[in-house]
This record gives structure tokens, sequence and C-alpha cells, in this order.
């Protein structure tokens, strides 16, 4: 056994041992009436006419105005209900708003919001929002739509679109000095993570994705996917739980993803030269990360739609360059922004074409909370072992 | 080379195509929204210009205002709030986040105990406010103005859905009613005070206490719509639309979708009803 796998091993059981001292459930046994202060500890998330986020007592569930914000402090009566696993619409009152650098943060996002809100119509604002600050406020019609054609996973934060934009720069990256790469990605990455808002998903795939650029830099000496696994397998020996969030996996997965992808280009060696060699590049990284990450897709949201790899080969591609165009078109001054939101509109429309085209298609998307596990094992079991192989292989 | 000319090409059909998307057309477009169990209108005047009444009871309103252009506009001309209660504030809310606003107009005043018009308010600090009253009129471009007609001065009523702001669209020679939630009141007082309106958006939602016999005689629609969405009050009512039926009025219903009306100032005719 190398040197590698001794210390993979090791921290295993680290884990292990730590995960009988960590487990925990945080639930309330029965029906409690409530009346503190309490923080609001995430952004706001919205569904139809409904806000929730997270307070130290669990789940909180309230009408969606007015909007509350993370770090803000208030004055919460009510109950909580098991039955509905929250606080359900109780009496608010807000104490006070967050300052210093939450504040700032706030600040931040509801500029991008107010800009991005003024320039674009709203489904589009609320793709663009989604993959750009993990904003979660979709209507109930483009959240079915994107549910339908199995894309829901690029506007939910989780890292996956960290890795999104990771596998962007990397294909750039290729044709540039090491130096310039790794302080342009690591920018642009520490922007996102910052804008986002630096919820522990975030950090984490952030970790793993410095860790992989720091190996790539390294050079040959050094395997990206080792570097990958040891960070990850560091993360789990830290906090055993993390192995059982969804976000977790999918950066993990979404960036074993990448590499494959990059390896795949590499060998494919295309003919094609300049803008399309690029874009053929993106659109197969972009497809290894989904790939990967299918069947947890699958098991965490609940439901596949049976024409989900057809919408992602078709859309993804576009997702890293929405993000970048968008972070740019924030950039931009005012009297340019009108130019520049029309060219980005085109490919956001492009991406809710596709997506409303396909999402018309009258076939059930298959759900995944009854009688899961056949499918997924057979999915998981033929998918995964094969890129390993093809990895290995090309490696 | 080829490229760069290709490039070329793509830039000066977008900037074309861009220019053209932001041309007037010659007639106003009125969109009574489908915005489910409640009230919201759109305006497009001739020369462009936005004028919003009520925006329903959540975002449905945004696809309706998207709809009327092919670029998101960045403005709203005019937005009039007719009553506070969600069904017609809470879409407005969602267009104060996401458009400028240049004036509001509203007849209530007092503070009401609603969330959704709490936020209203609170977004209105930096944006023309204008109090109306019947009599008052907005000429905003030539051969638009907006007649407000209700309420009168001093009036008050337990339920706010009588006081609701009442306005008289009128383009060169055609009119449509905005009604809002206003009732019996209102309609004896237009009856005896006014004349006859093309279209109709019918009195609060199609209740059987609005939309009398003696309004439908005065008022004479030729186009009559109903807002309203699924709901447990019985709207419209079986009542109304019998008395609609006799009056001689097409009947439009926002149920089946937005109800696209245009009119090029002599008369208003239906556009589309998806």
């Amino acid at each position: 056994m190398g040197k590698f796998w001794f210390v993979i091993l090791i921290l295993l059981l680290v884990a292990m041992f730590r995960s009988t001292v960590l487990v925990e459930q945080k639930y309330w046994p029965s029906d409690l009436v409530i009346d503190e202060e309490l923080k609001v500890n995430n952004y706001p998330e919205f569904s139809k006419n409904v806000q929730y986020f997270d307070t130290d007592y669990g789940r909180l569930v309230t009408d969606r105005w007015p909007k509350f914000e993370k770090g803000e402090i208030l004055l919460v009566k009510g109950e909580y209900l098991v039955e509905k696993e929250a606080i359900w619409f109780p009496e608010i009152d807000s104490i006070s708003k967050p300052t210093g650098i939450q504040g700032f943060l706030n600040a931040i996002r509801n500029s991008i919001s107010y800009k991005i809100n003024h320039y674009f119509g709203h489904q589009s604002s609320e793709l663009i929002l989604g993959m750009l600050i993990g904003q979660n406020d979709l209507t109930p019609d483009l959240s079915e739509q994107l549910k339908r054609s199995g894309v829901i996973h690029v506007v939910v934060v989780s890292g996956q679109n960290l890795t999104m934009i990771f596998a962007f720069l990397a294909l750039w990256g290729r044709y540039t000095r090491r130096k310039v790469f790794l302080m342009i990605s690591v920018m642009i990455l520490s922007v996102y993570v910052f804008l986002v808002g630096m919820d522990p998903p975030v950090v984490r795939a952030y970790l793993m994705i410095l860790v992989v650029i720091l190996a790539e830099l390294l050079g040959r000496k050094y395997s990206s996917v080792q570097a990958l696994v040891l960070t990850a397998v560091v993360m789990v020996a830290y906090n055993p739980l993390y192995i059982g969030e969804v976000s977790f996996r999918l950066s993990f997965l979404a960036s074993l993803g990448v590499l494959v992808g990059i390896k795949v280009t590499t060998l494919l060696n295309m003919a094609q030269k300049g803008f399309l060699k690029y874009l053929v590049e993106v659109y197969i990284t972009s497809f290894f990360a989904w790939l990967m990450t299918a069947p947890v897709i699958i098991i965490s949201f609940g439901s596949l739609s049976v024409v989900a790899p057809i919408v992602n080969l078709a859309v993804l591609w576009l997702v890293p360059i929405i993000m970048v165009g968008g972070t740019i078109f924030m950039l931009v001054p005012d009297f340019l922004s009108s130019i520049f939101s029309y060219f980005l509109q085109i490919l956001v429309n492009g991406f809710l074409v596709v997506v409303k085209e396909f999402a018309k298609i009258d076939i059930d998307i298959y759900e995944a909370n009854s009688n899961i596990s056949l499918y997924i094992v057979i999915f998981s079991y033929i998918l995964i072992p094969t890129l390993i192989k093809l990895f290995l292989k090309i490696k | 080379m080829k490229n760069k000319i290709l490039a070329l090409i793509f830039i000066i059909i977008s900037i074309f195509v861009f220019f053209i998307a932001q041309k007037n057309n010659d007639y106003l477009q009125l969109n009574i929204c489908d915005v489910g169990q409640g009230d919201g209108a759109i305006i497009r005047s001739a020369g462009g210009k936005l004028i919003v009444v009520d925006g329903g009871p959540d975002r449905k309103i945004l696809d309706c205002i998207e709809e009327l252009s092919v670029f998101k506009a960045k403005t709203i001309d005019y937005m009039i709030l007719t009553h506070p209660h969600k069904d017609h504030v809470a879409g407005l809310v969602e267009l104060l986040e996401r458009y400028d606003v240049g004036i509001v107009i509203m007849a209530y005043e007092e503070s009401y105990d609603n969330d959704e018009y709490e936020v209203f308010r609170e977004k209105l600090e930096d944006i023309n406010m204008e109090w109306v009253m019947s009599g008052e009129v907005f000429e905003i471009e030539e051969g638009l103005r907006l007649e407000f007609v209700w309420p009168i001065y001093g009036y008050s009523a337990k339920n706010v859905n009588d006081e609701s702001l009442v306005t008289r669209i009128v383009y060169k020679n055609s009119c449509f009613l905005l009604t809002g939630d206003a009732g019996s009141d209102f309609e004896k007082y237009y009856a005896e005070n006014f004349s006859d309106c093309d279209g109709l958006k019918v009195g609060h939602h199609g209740s059987k206490f609005a939309t009398s016999k003696y309004f439908l005689e005065v008022v004479r629609p030729k186009i009559a719509v109903i807002s309203s969405g699924e709901n447990t009050y019985g709207h419209p009512s079986g009542e109304v639309l019998s008395r609609l039926s006799q009056s001689g009025a097409n009947i439009f219903r926002t149920n089946e979708g937005t109800v696209k009306i245009v009119s090029s100032g002599l008369e208003w005719y239906i556009a589309d009803t998806k």
C-alpha cells in the first residue's frame, strides 16, 4: 500500500471515531412555544409566497414579505410545529439589521440583485441570480420547468457552480502562464465565495478546488485526483457528518468530474481551433461534472427528468459562460450595461428556450421517492466505475 | 477574416433588432392580466409609456408586463393602487423591486394592517406620490388621459373595497373603466354623474354586490373583463354573468388567460386571450 492510501486509511479511522462523538440530531420532540430573539442564520429562500430560513431553533417559515436578511435579529413569537418541522408563520418583529462584514455582504448582494432585476426579465434574472449568488427565489413555473428538464441543480448553491467556474478557468489556464492563471483563478473563485455568502458548503468546495489548482500548478509530481481525495477525506475526518451532506457530495463528485473531463479533452487532442475548440472543451468538462453528480442529484432532488441527459448536454456549457458574463455585467459602468445585458440575454434566452421546450415534453419525470434503490444503484454502478476506469486508462 | 466578417454581421443584425424592438406602436395596449384571484392591469401607450393599475396577489404580474415589450422595460411611468388589499398590492411590491417608478397614484392614505401594503409604503420613500380623488385628470400624452372618478372627497366606508380608486382610461374616442373592488356606492355615483364607456373591468372580481343593472345601463360596455382565479367566494357570481349577458357585453375572463385588448382610438378590440 502506497503512502497516499495509508494516510487516507488513517484519516478514515479518525473519521469513524469522531462520528460517534459528533452524531447528533437536532429536532424538537413536541410542539414548542417560542418567544425569543433569534438570528437569521442563512440567506432566506423563497417558494411561491413563502419565505424560509434557519434559526437556532430550526427552520422558520413565514410570508414572502417583508424579506429578512442573513444576520438579522428578530423577535419571534409563535410555535415550533413538529408536524411541519419548523417555526410556522410566527409573529416577527425586526430588532436589528446586521452590520460589519455580514451587513457589507448583504449590501453587495442587494446591489447585484437590484441591477440584474432591473436589466433582465424576471425569469432571466431568477436564473442569473441563482447561478451567480445562489439566490433561491424562483417562480413556481420556472422551478417546475427546471425540475422537469433536469437542470434545477444549476441554481442551487452547492459548490457545484464553483466547480463549473473552475472548469472554465482550468481550460483557459492551459493556454496561459501558470502564475497568471493561479492569481486570476483564486481571485475569481474568492469573489464568488464571497458573494454566495461563505456558507460551509461553498467554502468546502472552494478549498477542494484550491488544492486541485495547486496540485495542477505544482506539476506532474502531484496528482490532482489524489489531492482532491485527500482534501475530501481530511474534511470528513474533521467532521464525519459532512459525508451525509448533499452539497459535500456534489462538490467532490463535480470536482472529480471536471478532472476527468479535462483529461478527456487532453486525450482527444481535437482538430478544431480557437473559440470552437474552447467551446467543445467547456462542453465536455461540464458534461463530465454533471455525469458524476447525476446519481446524487437523483437521490437528493427527488426526481430525474428522462430528458435530463439531453438538456444537460445542450445547456450546461452555458452555465460558466453566463456566470462569468454576469460577473462582468456587474462590473461594467451603467452606460454600457444595456448593450452588455443584450448579449447576456441571448445566452440566457438560449438556456431558457431549451429548458422550456424540453419541460413541455409530456413524459412523467421519474420520481425517486419510491423504489429508488434499484434504478439508482444500476445507474451509479455502471457510470462511476466506467468513468474511473476511463480515468485510470488515460492518466 | 471570414470569422471577423461573420462577427460584424452578427453585431449589425443585433443592433438592428435592438432598435426595431424599441419602436413604438400607433395603438394603445391594455392587458388585464391573469394574476389568479386578484386584479392587475397594464397599459402600454402608443408613445411607449407604461401604466400599471394594481399588481395582483403575487409575481404573475411580471409575466404580464414583460409580454408587452421585447426587452425588459426599466421604468413604469405610472403605478396606480386602487386599495391596499393583498390581492391588489402584492404584485406592485414585486414590480417596485424590479422597475423604476415615475409616479405612484393612490386614493387611500391611511395605514392598513397588511404586510404587503406596509412593505409597499416603505418602498415609496423616494418615489413621487399623488393622492387623488374623483374629478382629477392626468394627461399622459397626446390623446391619452386618466380620469379618476371615485372616491369622492370625504367618502368613507367600513370596507376599503368601497374606497377603491376607480379610473377611466380615455384614449381619443375610446374609454375603459377600471373599477377595482368598488361596490354599489360608486356605481350609484357613476350612474348619476358619468356616461357610457366601451370597456369595463368588472367590479370586485364579479362579486354579486357589484355590477348592478342600473350601472350597466349607463356604462353599456361592449367588452367586460372579469378578473378572478380560483376562489372560495363564488367569484364571478352567476347573477353578474347573467346581468352582463343581458346588457349585451362580450364577457372575457382572466382565469382563462390574460385578456389582451387594443385600441386605435375609436374602439377596443380583443387581441388575444392567453
